[in-house]
């Protein structure tokens, strides 16, 4: 099965700045995607070149398989949200709706217009001019718009941005329940992280323009997201004693602590052998935790060197 | 709901969008208020002008009614194009339209007809409808003459219309693209005075030719005054032929022609919202 979104070794500059660096990703049909980087990190651009709205210097993009640039037609098969997104200010909110139903050929425009501001809850708004709206209302009537046509993606860039706790906590139910029943699949990006990670089910941490790693989040969390915190006098004397149990993947120190990463599994092995090891380099074992990482967690210590970067 | 399963104009129904956008009351009632009003209040000039030749007096009629009228049209197309269009790209509208299932080759040939094609449709409507009124005899016995001289008295509008539209999307920003394409049309227009004022005063015919070219509606009415005003003396030494005349206004849209072209395959190949 073809992939929703492809890109192989993308690279953009704007001037001096290198916003891509070879960026290779693919996005899996039958998924929420989450495209996870700080501000700056090329999430952006790569949504853009994904849509045939920039053109990389070098590298491919392809949407559904098809050169988005050259073939506007694929945008039929997408639904577009962008951060700060642009709209006719004077028309009103159901006759621009009606418009874009038009636009992408639906059969019955006016009931599509009205069941789009109904799933986002302005139907209250069908008839005030979109310039008249709150941001919180337009970011709905975006989302009304990008979702009118049914899309088989959604490409959404910082959709919670404007949005109040609950607009956002409701955009992830809608976002969730549209995957669930309709098998709409999404490609999100964002910086806020905890929010990600309540729908996305496979991400890709960018940074930098790169992406550094990508994957499942289950599979992510199950190779990253264990890790114990040893609290301990000699946390250096420990570490190299550590790294050479063969289901530790990875020990560091961090601050006056040993961090490791254990296999799946060896969780009880480990627990036993510290303590061993500590008797025998005479080492003080304050106490160790286990925990479960955030996603948060997950990409400063992925991203931003703490495994040492591995990119994908 | 089928997507696409309609067989739609998703082009025309963007088009409708943007004119409701672009053309909202009271500027398109004023506008045909404006124009309609133009061939009452200048009647009692036509009628009494003691022309002589019936091609000099229906050129004369025209160059009244369009006069103004260009101006103003101008000035639309300038605030349409130069801000109206370059702000969408920096505001974003125009990146919202390209997520659409539209070619930009026709997205942009919809932004030409709201930002250009509207106002030039008003312009020659005025003029005809000038004509109508005050020349109807004339229009009807030379309406070679009268569609040449609508076709130049636009000509000067859409070359500067495509001058604009190409800076425009370079420089993706109203304030700039405002202040350059108001640069644009004082330099073009002090470059026409210099060919003409060159042109006299040396004699040489290649600054008329060059004059004429960013001129053809002054070329026409020089042709017929200089046949008709033999006594008042032709406006310029050098008398265009009529075949001149077509000529130089074949080179005048060519010359718009590239610009809109120039603009189109930036547009097709490189143009990046920002």
């Amino acid at each position: 099965m073809e992939d929703v979104i492809e890109c192989r070794g993308l690279v953009k500059r704007f001037g001096r700045v290198v916003a891509l660096d070879g960026l290779t990703l693919e996005v899996p049909r039958k998924r929420i995607f989450g495209l996870i980087g700080p501000n700056g990190a090329g999430k952006t651009t790569t949504i853009r070149i994904c849509l045939g709205l920039l053109r990389p210097d070098a590298g491919e993009a392809f949407l559904f398989g098809e050169d988005p640039w050259n073939n506007p037609r694929v945008r039929l098969r997408v639904g577009v949200l962008h951060e700060r997104m642009a709209l006719p200010e004077h028309v009103r909110a159901a006759e621009l709706l009606e418009h874009v139903a038009r636009i992408y050929g639906l059969s019955s425009p006016e009931e599509a217009a009205a069941e789009a501001l109904e799933l986002v809850g302005l139907k209250e708004a069908a008839d005030r001019k979109v310039g008249g709206l709150s941001a919180g209302m337009r970011q709905r009537l975006c989302i009304a718009q990008a979702l009118i046509h049914r899309p088989e993606l959604v490409i959404a860039d910082e959709p919670m941005a404007n949005l109040d706790p609950l607009g956002r906590s409701e955009m992830l139910d809608l976002i969730a329940r549209l995957h669930r029943e309709e098998g709409v699949d999404f490609l999100i990006s964002s910086h806020i992280l905890p929010e990600l990670s309540r729908v996305c089910d496979s991400v890709a941490f960018i940074h930098q323009g790169r992406v550094y790693i990508t994957g499942s989040l289950e599979e992510l969390m199950r190779r990253y997201g264990r890790a114990f915190r040893v609290s301990t006098d000699r946390p250096e004397a420990l570490r190299p004693r550590v790294a050479e149990f063969p289901y530790v993947r990875e020990a560091f120190v961090a601050g006056r602590d040993l961090v490791v990463e254990v296999e799946e599994g060896h969780e009880a092995e480990f627990y036993t052998a510290i303590s061993g090891l500590a008797k025998e380099l005479g080492v003080e074992l304050y106490g160790v935790e286990s925990k479960v990482a955030s996603l948060e967690d997950l990409f400063r210590r992925v991203v931003l060197g703490e495994l040492g970067g591995e990119r994908a | 709901m089928k997507v696409g399963g309609r067989r739609g104009w998703p082009t025309l129904e963007l088009l409708a969008l943007d004119l409701k956008e672009a053309w909202r009351f009271p500027i398109p009632e004023l506008l045909a208020f404006l124009y309609v009003f133009f061939p009452l209040l200048f009647a009692p000039t036509v009628r009494a002008a003691m022309i002589t030749g019936p091609e000099a007096r229906l050129l004369m009629g025209m160059n009244m009614a369009s006069g103004l009228m260009s101006f103003i049209t101008f000035i639309i197309i300038l605030k349409n194009i130069a801000y109206g269009l370059a702000n969408e790209i920096r505001k974003g509208l125009l990146q919202t339209y390209l997520t659409y299932p539209i070619g930009r080759g026709r997205l942009l040939a919809l932004k030409v007809f709201t930002t250009v094609g509207v106002p030039v449709l008003y312009v020659l409507l005025g003029i005809w409808l000038f004509a109508l009124v005050n020349l109807p005899e004339l229009m009807a016995e030379h309406l070679g003459i009268f569609l040449t001289a609508l076709a130049a008295a636009v000509g000067w509008v859409l070359f500067l219309s495509g001058l604009l539209l190409l800076i425009a999307i370079l420089v993706r920003r109203g304030g700039p693209a405002l202040g350059l394409g108001i640069g644009a049309w004082f330099g073009l227009s002090l470059l026409r005075t210099f060919l003409a004022t060159a042109g006299g005063i040396t004699g040489q015919e290649a600054y008329w030719h060059a004059y004429y070219v960013l001129s053809p509606s002054t070329a026409l009415e020089d042709h017929y005054r200089s046949i008709y005003f033999v006594h008042a003396g032709p406006t310029s030494p050098f008398r265009p032929e009529l075949w001149q005349c077509y000529a130089y206004l074949a080179s005048h849209y060519a010359l718009a022609a590239s610009f809109f072209a120039a603009a189109l395959i930036y547009f097709l190949r490189r143009f990046e919202p920002i």
